[in-house]
């Protein structure tokens, strides 16, 4: 109780996995870059309407190439 | 200061616009968010507190002295140089908190720097050729991790996206019921930091 899973030790004095290693690898997150919004003001809704129709455009491409 | 923010110093003109939107779109594939004085259109806005202010903001900082040339009218352009030294100062009297800055110094050809900035003979400025392709591999390797610690897309990767992005832009612009003359990297250049953005995140989306 009270103790991070990382810090618990097994009886051989190894300690406990985490479950957290390789998690992030396994979902192809690993090197992936976080993207941040830009340091600067748009009107009200102009850019979400800008990100929303950039995605929508990919999503639309992505699918007629399945297609 | 946010070590998030990088700091663009370079000329604004027609001759460097594309080696301009290479090195926003690398700055922001690796994570980072893109700073100049362009951002912010407050005419009332003296120029010399805005640069102070991105500066002070900006851990890292990215200096183009490629077109330090004489202009139509005889005379050098200073504004470059002046910015740099700008940083340099926040980096060396800034106090204890500005030591961390970093700069990056590019120029256009190898071994010409010294001619007319001497004072900077020691350092070892990078040399892109005005080559767009050239900016998105020095700027990568210079930030070469993310904000977050990770190591930051390869340049190549970061190249394909580019020449992608360029091609795609009408298209994206038009979706967004803009013409492409209303996405342009100088004149609207939050509006076209926002479809970097998008773009940037709809690739990854995509597993790209």
């Amino acid at each position: 109780m009270g103790m991070s899973k990382a810090s618990q030790k097994k009886p051989d004095g190894s300690k406990a996995a985490t479950g957290k290693r390789g998690t992030r690898a396994r979902r192809g997150e690993l090197g992936r870059v976080k993207i941040l919004a830009p340091a600067v003001k748009l009107g009200r809704g102009e850019a979400e309407a800008i990100r929303r129709a950039v995605r929508n455009y990919y999503k639309r491409v992505k699918i007629l190439e399945q297609v | 200061m946010s070590k998030s923010d990088v700091f663009i110093n370079c000329p604004f003109d027609q001759q460097f616009k594309r080696c301009f939107e290479a090195l926003i779109f690398t700055i922001t594939a690796c994570g980072y968010k893109a700073r100049c004085t362009l951002e912010d259109d407050d005419g009332a806005d003296i120029r010399f507190e805005k640069l102070r202010r991105l500066i002070a903001e900006c851990q890292r900082s990215v200096h183009d002295l490629s077109r330090v040339e004489l202009g139509p009218n005889n005379l050098p352009r200073f504004n470059m140089p002046f910015e740099l030294g700008m940083a340099m100062g926040a980096k060396y009297f800034g106090g204890p908190g500005r030591r961390a800055n970093t700069a990056l110094i590019m120029v256009r050809e190898r071994y010409v720097l010294p001619a007319y900035l001497s004072d900077l003979a020691g350092n070892d400025p990078f040399h892109h050729n005005g080559d767009p392709r050239e900016i998105v591999r020095i700027v990568s390797r210079y930030l070469h991790k993310t904000p977050a610690g990770k190591l930051v897309p390869g340049a190549q990767a970061i190249n394909d996206w580019f020449v992608q992005f360029q091609r795609d832009l009408p298209v994206l612009a038009a979706e967004a019921h803009r013409h492409s003359g209303e996405v342009d990297a100088f004149n609207d250049y939050r509006v076209h930091l926002v479809f970097v953005e998008a773009f940037l995140k709809a690739v990854q989306e995509a597993g790209g």
